[in-house]
């Protein structure tokens, strides 16, 4: 079973107290080609109605008065209105994130204070409603009058060609309006690019400031420990150099994870290979001694200068997870290990797929070797960059997929 | 923890030591460590580029510990004034983060390599013996992670005299670049350490390098050896 991450916005979803359930996204993923997407476009134009029913019922009966035609058209603007209300809820927003990262694939930087996501909400919540709505009040009743046998009220005609026209009309909509929804979603969560700079920014002050003040007091720690432990010499009694010993690994585990941590921010505007330089990364890995020739080979869409002239952000990143992603396969797997490079409608799509791993090398050196840690630092790339990351740990073998803006 | 932390030659006069930092609790903490050998002697400390630049010109030390960050003239530019002043002083660069884009621009300035901050003492005495003996690359496999993350595409002045090397002195400088010494290289490829004194030699003349160390940085950053994996 394939499994998806994405920290950043999984722990929004968790501050924000809403997620979209996790059986309904492994449904949603379950499913893939043409057939997956119409049921996702279904899901996402469900969970706008189911949102808006509570409001839609107190409104539908103040409403109950009136009736006709008249009623349905005041209905439906009562219903706008509440939605444009609703969306202004982070709570609903964060969901609505959430269903537009799984449901519709578009990652929304910034969770539920993503720009353009309150337009997308009240968009969602409309169209869901409202297709909904058909599909209770005039899908259902026709089908149920052709399951039935019994004729159309008003109409001498059979129910059931009617029914057909229904059901292809309704599959049409499904798709038609799930096509519309994601076409307006990317456009509307579009990074800005002033945003961008100024998140990278933030960043940078950030991982100075990190390093300048922990930093600092953490190597002050470690030098000391040393320091101790060398002044102490042979005087030291078991106990204390067991203390200074641990003292002394703490404060370097913790200067370890930070290193990792501000590595990880300053990618975001420092500089280091691309994917470009990819065909090196393979070479390399092939010379090396646990690579071997012919062992990795590599197929990419795009040539050297289309991934040149990729993201930065996304270049680069995408150059980190392949190195990572490769140089895990050829140290801990058996077997062949393949790189593939795609370009995707919205996306470039990276993926490593390699043998199982050796098996005393899964767990003993996941924790030993920081494996462990180079994937959660793999998705954690991903993310940085506005992407996602799978890993597919099937018996036969593991695949690393990444999917980066490009 | 008196006498030696790993085999050192005996009879040969002590290593002169300078430790330049900004954090007393830094210079301190070193100098007691490296006090407790017997081959090693801390000649002095300093707590800015300049004192440390002042310092060597009185008493010149055989290897320099110096940080980067410091106030008044900072690491990498005294790095840079030592590496032309006293090419004989080794310098190694102290970093509290390997990802420390300094790190690379002071190797590239001409230190002999570089040692974290949170290195335990027996790496500090290592680092301090590896660059005085000069015949091996202080942390090979650190220095490929910090040339993997700091270093371009493109191929540099130097590439054109590159491709001038042997393929003899490629398959040196390959292994200089896995921090092989001269007796490794020679077992390595079959032939005598004086031989590969010789490739050594030519390769660093080719490459315009000052000592292996260099000669290494200059191979990752034309792209000559790719730091790849790591």
């Amino acid at each position: 079973m394939s499994r998806t991450v994405s920290p950043t916005h999984a722990r929004a979803e968790r501050m924000a107290g809403m997620t979209v359930p996790a059986p309904v996204r492994t449904a949603a993923r379950a499913l893939g080609g043409p057939l997956g997407a119409g049921w996702r476009a279904w899901l996402y134009l469900l969970l706008g109605g189911v949102l808006l029913v509570p409001l839609a019922a107190v409104l539908a009966g103040l409403l109950w008065p009136v009736d006709g035609l008249k009623a349905l058209a005041l209905l439906w603007l009562a219903c706008a209105a509440a939605s444009a209300l609703l969306a202004l809820l982070p709570r609903l927003r964060a969901l609505e994130a959430s269903a537009a990262r799984d449901l519709l694939g578009l990652p929304a930087a910034g969770g539920a204070a993503a720009p353009g996501l309150y337009g997308l909400t009240v968009a969602h919540l409309v169209a869901g409603a409202t297709h909904s709505a058909a599909t209770l009040f005039l899908v259902v009743p026709v089908v149920w009058f052709a399951v039935t046998g019994r004729e159309l009220p008003g109409h001498g005609a059979g129910a059931v060609p009617a029914a057909a026209i229904a059901v292809l009309l309704w599959v049409a909509s499904v798709y038609l309006l799930g096509a519309l929804l994601r076409r307006m979603g990317r456009l509307m969560l579009r990074p800005d690019p002033a945003r961008r700079l100024a998140e990278l920014a933030r960043r940078d002050a950030l991982a100075r400031e990190l390093h300048d003040a922990l930093g600092h007091a953490l190597a002050a720690i470690s030098v000391q420990a040393a320091a101790l432990e060398a002044r102490l010499g042979t005087e030291a009694t078991t106990p204390v150099r067991g203390s200074l010993a641990a003292l002394a690994s703490a404060s370097r585990e913790a200067q370890g994870e930070l290193d990792q941590a501000l590595g990880l921010l300053r990618e975001g505007d420092g500089t280091g290979p691309g994917l470009e330089s990819v065909w090196r990364l393979v070479a390399g890995l092939s010379d090396g001694p646990v690579g071997g020739p012919g062992r990795i080979t590599l197929g990419s869409d795009l040539s050297e200068a289309e991934l040149a002239g990729l993201d930065a952000a996304t270049s680069r990143a995408g150059y980190r997870i392949l190195q990572e992603a490769t140089t895990n396969a050829v140290r801990h797997a058996d077997g062949p290990v393949t790189v593939r490079i795609r370009r995707t409608p919205k996306a470039v799509a990276l993926e490593v797929t390699s043998g199982p791993p050796a098996a005393a090398d899964e767990r003993a050196g996941a924790a030993a070797s920081g494996h462990g840690s180079g994937l959660a630092g793999m998705r954690r790339r991903a993310a940085l960059a506005g992407g996602h990351l799978d890993i597919d740990r099937a018996p036969t073998g593991w695949i690393v997929r990444a999917e980066l803006p490009g | 923890m008196t006498g030696r932390l790993s085999g050192a030659a005996a009879d040969a006069p002590p290593i002169g030591v300078l430790v330049v930092d900004d954090d007393p609790l830094v210079t301190d903490g070193w100098s007691a460590v490296l006090q407790t050998q017997e081959d090693l002697e801390v000649t002095g400390t300093a707590h800015d580029g300049a004192a440390a630049l002042a310092a060597v010109d009185r008493h010149p030390p055989d290897v320099v510990l110096m940080d980067i960050r410091m106030p008044v003239l900072d690491g990498l530019t005294a790095t840079a004034r030592l590496a032309e002043d006293h090419p004989r002083v080794r310098v190694v660069v102290v970093t509290t983060f390997e990802s420390d884009a300094h790190v690379w621009a002071a190797m590239r300035a001409g230190a002999a390599g570089f040692v974290l901050k949170r290195a335990p003492a027996t790496d500090l005495v290592h680092a301090v013996r590896t660059v005085h003996a000069q015949d091996a690359l202080l942390f090979p496999s650190a220095l490929r992670r910090v040339a993997a993350r700091h270093t371009g595409a493109g191929a540099g002045p130097v590439g054109a005299a590159a491709r001038d090397l042997t393929g003899r002195e490629t398959e040196v400088l390959h292994l200089l670049a896995r921090g092989l010494s001269n007796a490794e290289i020679a077992a390595e490829l079959h032939v005598g350490r004086e031989t590969v004194k010789t490739h050594v030699g030519s390769v660093l003349g080719k490459l315009g390098a000052r000592d292996r160390t260099h000669a290494v940085v200059l191979a990752y950053e034309l792209g000559y050896v790719f730091p790849g994996a790591g």
